[in-house]
């Protein structure tokens, strides 16, 4: 993790460890997320040692697989047509989506005018049950809507 | 209640040190390029690049099993539609002291790419000829045709319009990597029905140094690293 995102980070975990002591919390059972950043936490070595370092879990979620299909084809459809080679496989089975900060070397695209091309910072994988990873797809932090299945729901109505 | 609340407070302030203690991030470098483009009057139905596979030297012995790692030189095409950082791209990664080569193919749709597949088991030297095509196959259906000599890799359908710029050249995410010069030949369009070769050296980018890049005639792109062009 760089110092300037430690310095971001930290500080603020630190105070809300404290605030959770001191202001009514709610039980780590009923966080619907919890066990999807267990996942995702559990695979960050993988994860590194595939596509490069790893300094922060920016999501995490779980869903059936049939869910998460129907977001990966909607999220490029506005150029292209693909069928997602997930539905060849148990549609109910959950799935989760982990996307990472870090500094990868997917593949970008360069500029006509020489301005520089920073390297990829969010990486986005899909972990089966048994602890496969797929790949989904790489870019920007902030620039990957939607992040998540929930988050196309959302746009839906869903 | 205290007792969760207890619990999750040291969750997060574990995680806290967790975190400062996850793996440190390189310092930050721009990827490196060698590319030259075409882009008059757009319209372009496909792209042709007849290439070899070049060898890379100096890529450390890591990220061995799988593509898109991070100690990677690419050399690849791109078909780009409207739109900023939207287009289809084919191309060749090297890997592992150059001992994982793959081709790879896949769109960047505002900047965001999506592997649609690839190839392992590639071997440097042999020439191959690199298209992207966008086929009209009837009144509502247009594909994307990615093909490697001939060899259809993937077909999809697009709702993207004509291409805007053809790119081609050489890209490196490894400072420390050199790449003897190889020609990017014959490089080709189509439009209207018909291919035809690049002229007028549209445009040019060389990240120099470590890149390097000219043109050997105005359908011959040259690319290397550490190289002399």
């Amino acid at each position: 993790m760089s110092l300037r995102n430690a310095s971001r980070v930290v500080p603020v975990l630190v105070l809300l460890g404290v605030a959770v002591v001191m202001l009514p919390g709610k039980s780590l059972a009923t966080d619907p997320f919890a066990a999807a950043q267990q996942v995702c936490k559990a695979e960050l070595g993988a994860v590194s040692g595939q596509f490069g370092p790893i300094d922060a879990i920016e999501r995490a979620e779980s869903d059936d697989v049939a869910t998460i299909v129907a977001w990966q084809e909607a999220k490029i459809a506005t150029m292209l047509t693909w069928t997602s080679p997930l539905r060849e496989i148990d549609q109910a089975s959950v799935w989760t989506v982990c996307l990472y900060h870090g500094q990868f070397s997917t593949p970008t695209t360069p500029s006509l005018d020489g301005t520089p091309t920073p390297p990829h910072d969010a990486i986005r994988v899909l972990v089966s049950g048994a602890g496969q990873i797929t790949l989904d797809s790489a870019g920007y932090a902030g620039r990957m809507a939607p992040e998540t299945p929930r988050d196309w729901l959302l746009t839906r109505g869903g | 209640m205290l007792r969760h609340r207890t619990a999750l407070a040291v969750v997060a302030l574990t995680l806290g040190f967790v975190m400062f203690d996850a793996t440190p991030v390189a310092a930050d470098s721009s990827s490196n390029y060698s590319h030259a483009w075409e882009n008059t009057g757009g319209n372009f139905q496909g792209m042709s690049n007849y290439r070899t596979d070049r060898a890379v030297s100096g890529l450390p012995s890591n990220y061995c099993s799988s593509p898109y790692g991070y100690d990677v030189v690419y050399q690849p095409m791109w078909f780009a539609v409207a739109g900023s950082g939207n287009n289809f791209e084919l191309g060749t990664g090297h890997q592992c002291n150059d001992t994982y080569r793959y081709w790879y193919w896949g769109p960047s749709v505002n900047g965001v790419y999506t592997s649609l597949g690839y190839q392992t088991g590639i071997s440097n030297g042999p020439m191959h000829t690199f298209q992207i095509e966008r086929q009209v196959q009837g009144p509502d259906t247009i594909d994307i045709v990615y093909t490697i000599d001939g060899v259809t890799k993937l077909t999809h359908p697009t709702t993207a319009g004509y291409g805007v710029t053809l790119d081609v050249g050489l890209e490196s995410h490894c400072s420390g990597c050199s790449v003897a010069w190889y020609d990017n030949y014959t490089l080709k369009y189509k439009k209207s029905g018909v291919w035809n070769y690049w002229s007028g050296r549209d445009g040019k980018q060389v990240n120099d140094p470590p890149m390097c890049g000219s043109w050997n005639a105005d359908d011959v792109w040259i690319s290397g690293q550490v190289a002399s062009c």
